[in-house]
């Protein structure tokens, strides 16, 4: 079981890089279909992910399906961390 | 000899010399030459005496090159529209260009194959070569008109201050054609016998497979906006490594950031990184600097350097004075690089041409200064902003989402962080509010907008009111809304 602050402080990340709150109350929002992540935001959610947990994430090779929705970003980087 | 004997010369001497890469698809000089020599007998057969623009529509395909090239051949002026724009603002662009059809790349794949005999070439000087659409404060899209004369001195230009090697370079195509920055890297690319190397949609967005193909490239010279060489740097990987021959960067069509060129300039150290400036309406750029470590450490803004010769930047106050040495005005730039105007628009040309000295001279509505010999770009006059180099009307984006059935009124505010602006808020006033959720509601309005606008000039976040602020004067409190964001 991981913390709910590292959860509540990874949606935080993404809800200032998506500016909408709604990837918080919607766990399974498909975040690329509706537009809510797009190449530029993925880069600054990879560069605030690194900041905020010193996680390093390469975009060379990083995949889109891995971070579908809020629930599948949370699960990532738990297995990374 | 003009741009497009050049073109045609590297054909003659270089048939088989790559001119265009794009994902598995190429194109040699010898087809290029050939291909747009049978599309412009084509067109003037088709359309005799008729020199109405050309639509051209399509991605990053070479048949967008033979196509651009197959209808100045016919001394008609090309309109690069992207498959991105929704129908109805093609359908616009096509109404005010008055364009005699709209070439597909299927279809100029299929035109440019036929066997021709004899060519004519139709090129001339003053006539219009090139007409790129741009945002309106309306919402109707303007055209500028670019002419061969204003062609041939931004590239007589590049290529003397750049010194490209001749059939030597790979120049990146990042900009869509639809975007004037790619009428850099094309024609400089083209001039010099040189590869044009484009990164098109489906590689943006896939990084893995953009950085894997950047590495394959062979990159000479990176022309590209600085947003997107800031999105290509979060990759630790993105050094000489892997683009071991980039001895050039140049940046054109947003503010170049002093920690973008400083981060450059370590990982490449073998490479040039350039900052220029101008508007569309003034043939791509008017300006540059190279920024090297004395350009960083002196200014923590960086200048957009100087003028090309031949051209000159007037800084002036409101009544059209010269304003001296480091104070603030707007941008008038006067030269052969400038536009004759916008296309079927006599009244919107009027009120930002106009001749000076004999030269053709441009109220770009751009701020700046002066100082050290240096021109500063400090903003905008108006309500036109730049979102990852794209030039957006605001006005433009309220027109379209009025016209929306349920929205009774809009405005339209930058999202603005670290001095640049990041993305769109739309205020919007409803006519009637339903039960569903400000999230579900917003994706619908986005959704709808989207069939009048280009994804990038959609807002991202959308907010309800019941009622704009207003100023003392009764206008629209901008400042309130932007705050309350």
């Amino acid at each position: 079981m991981i913390a709910a602050d590292f959860s509540d402080k990874v949606l935080q990340l993404l809800a200032c890089v998506a500016e909408t709150d709604e990837v918080r109350t919607n766990l399974d929002l498909p975040l690329y279909e509706y537009q809510v992540l797009d190449s530029m935001r993925t880069v600054q959610l990879i560069l605030m992910i690194e900041e905020e947990f010193g996680l390093k994430i390469s975009p060379a090779e990083f995949e889109r399906e891995r971070w579908r929705t809020p629930r599948a970003v949370i699960a990532d980087l738990q297995q990374r961390l | 000899m003009n741009v497009i004997e050049r073109i045609d010369h590297w054909a003659a001497v270089a048939p088989e010399t790559i001119a265009h890469i794009s994902g598995d698809q190429t194109l040699t000089y010898g087809e290029l030459s050939k291909r747009s020599d049978a599309l412009a007998v084509y067109l003037t057969e088709r359309f005799g005496d008729d020199r109405s623009p050309i639509g051209v529509l399509g991605h990053r395909e070479p048949e967008m090159l033979i196509a651009f090239l197959g209808t100045a051949k016919s001394g008609r002026p090309y309109v690069p529209i992207d498959t991105l724009l929704p129908r109805p603002r093609v359908e616009k662009i096509l109404a005010i260009s008055r364009a005699a059809m709209l070439l597909s790349a299927e279809e100029v794949a299929q035109l440019s194959r036929r066997k021709i005999r004899g060519r004519r070439k139709f090129l001339e000087r003053n006539a219009p070569f090139y007409i790129l659409f741009t945002s309106g404060s309306t919402g109707e899209p303007k055209g500028v008109i670019i002419t061969l004369a204003c062609l041939e001195h931004f590239i007589s230009w590049m290529l003397a201050e750049q010194q490209f090697a001749e059939r030597a370079e790979v120049f990146l195509n990042q900009a869509p054609f639809s975007f004037d920055l790619s009428v850099m890297d094309l024609y400089c690319s083209l001039a010099t016998g040189g590869t044009l190397f484009s990164v098109n949609r489906d590689l943006i967005e896939n990084p893995k497979q953009l950085y894997r193909a950047l590495a394959n490239s062979g990159v000479t010279t990176w022309i590209s906006t600085p947003s997107f060489a800031r999105m290509c740097l979060v990759e630790q990987k993105f050094t000489e490594a892997m683009l071991p021959r980039a001895r050039r960067f140049l940046f054109c069509g947003e503010t170049l950031a002093p920690q973008t060129a400083a981060e450059l300039l370590g990982r490449f150290p073998r490479a040039q990184v350039w900052n220029m400036y101008g508007p569309t309406e003034a043939t791509v750029a008017t300006t540059s600097i190279r920024v090297d470590d004395s350009i960083l450490q002196k200014y923590s803004a960086l200048p957009v350097g100087r003028a090309m010769p031949g051209t000159q930047i007037l800084v002036v106050d409101q009544n059209c004075h010269e304003l001296p040495a480091n104070e603030r005005g707007g941008i008038i730039i006067a030269g052969p690089n400038v536009s004759p105007g916008y296309i079927g628009r006599p009244d919107l040309t009027a009120r930002a041409f106009f001749e000076r000295r004999g030269q053709r001279a441009y109220k770009t509505g751009d701020l700046a200064r002066f100082r050290d010999g240096l021109l500063f770009f400090e903003g905008r006059v108006d309500e036109q902003i730049k979102l990852s180099g794209y030039r957006i009307e605001l006005g433009d984006v309220e027109a379209n989402l009025r016209m929306l059935p349920a929205v009774r009124d809009a405005v339209v505010i930058p999202v603005i962080k670290n001095d640049t602006a990041q993305s769109l808020a739309a205020c919007v006033l409803l006519d009637a509010r339903n039960e569903t959720s400000d999230f579900e509601l917003a994706h619908s309005l986005r959704t709808q907008l989207s069939d009048r606008l280009p994804t990038y000039m959609l807002p991202r976040k959308f907010v309800f009111l019941d009622m704009f602020p207003m100023t003392a004067n009764g206008k629209v409190d901008r400042t309130a809304l932007a705050r309350s964001l």
